[in-house]
């Protein structure tokens, strides 16, 4: 916002009283808004301002704000409280579903799929359909793994060779960060011991570890963990021909 | 909305009495226990979170005085809403 407006104005004004109406004229001539903090509306503004929203923003429908979400978490990572906090507020407007979009972007994980999927689609519209299709069942494929659940690696790598056996996707995606990336290493020992070979595919950057685990009949199939995503009617077709 | 003219004032470091004040020329005002910001003696709920208004992280907006809790969600929303304050 404050990108276009005057900016914001912080500890240099006459707190006095007889200043007050004089800013309260300038608010009913819409010159100025009240706020308690410059941090969230910067942090809104930056993320807004960013390339990575504006190419999502292109490709994502109702989504939006939960996008912008995403990345607003991850700028403001290294506070904890911020995070919860708007986490918090992200769970109490869009449920769970939401903050696991939220976190899908913020951990870049929507971002590396659209990448893929405009140098696949050559249409729009193909690329929406399957974004939002990755994101209408991301409760579904994605697995947020904490630190507490090293007591769960049976029953959590069970649920995850179950969904990936029923799912028509075949693929599961399992993320951890800081502490939980040993138990997500934990769970994909377990199922790599499984004696149905599930292909698994591992990636680490920085303290987050993000792992796609496969059905082991698409082994010889897949190029990239997106290729398991429904295609639409019309790239269904063009493969055909 | 002129794209250029709307200058936010953080209230970070203003004196509760200067904000009470602000309130009260707004029409608007606090609970008894000091908490929430109120109209005609009703907690103020933020629209796009349905939750009382904090008095320590208030945002208010022109318009029709509009009041937010400051947080990114509910910021993001009103830019939403109201694309002329981008």
């Amino acid at each position: 916002m404050a990108s276009t407006a005057k900016g914001v104005t912080e500890g240099t004004l006459d707190w006095s009283a007889k200043k007050i109406s004089e800013l309260v004229k300038r608010f009913r001539d819409k010159e100025v808004a009240f706020i308690q903090d410059k941090k969230n509306i910067e942090t809104v503004k930056q993320q807004r301002e960013t390339e990575e929203y504006k190419l999502l923003l292109k490709y994502v429908g109702k989504e939006r704000l939960l996008v912008l979400m995403g990345l607003a978490l991850r700028s403001i990572e290294k506070n904890p409280d911020r995070v919860q906090d708007l986490r918090n507020k992200i769970h109490g407007k869009y449920g769970k579903k939401g903050v696991h979009v939220a976190e899908l972007v913020q951990i870049g994980l929507v971002t590396e799929l659209l990448t893929r999927l405009v140098k696949l689609f050559g249409a729009q519209v193909d690329i929406e359909k399957t974004l939002t299709s990755f994101l209408d069942q991301s409760e579904d494929l994605a697995l947020f793994i904490k630190k507490e659940d090293s007591k769960r690696i049976d029953r959590i790598s069970k649920l995850v060779m179950d969904r990936v056996d029923v799912n028509p996707v075949h693929m599961m995606i399992l993320f951890g960060s800081g502490y939980a990336m040993d138990v997500v290493k934990a769970i994909l020992k377990r199922i790599e011991s499984d004696p149905r070979e599930y292909l698994i595919q591992a990636q680490i950057e920085g303290l987050q570890l993000s792992a796609f685990v496969f059905a082991p009949e698409l082994r010889e199939r897949l190029s990239h963990w997106s290729d398991t995503l429904p295609k639409s009617k019309r790239e269904t077709k063009r493969k055909r021909r | 909305m002129d794209r250029t003219s709307l200058e936010l004032i953080s209230l970070k470091e203003a004196p509760k009495d200067f904000k009470l004040e602000l309130l009260k020329a707004l029409e608007l005002s606090i609970d008894d226990r000091g908490l929430y910001v109120t109209k005609n003696g009703e907690p103020v709920k933020d629209p796009y979170i349905d939750k009382p208004v904090r008095f320590d992280n208030m945002a208010i907006f022109p318009g029709s005085t509009i009041v937010l809790d400051d947080n990114p969600l509910s910021i993001a929303s009103y830019i939403e809403d109201h694309p002329e304050a981008s």
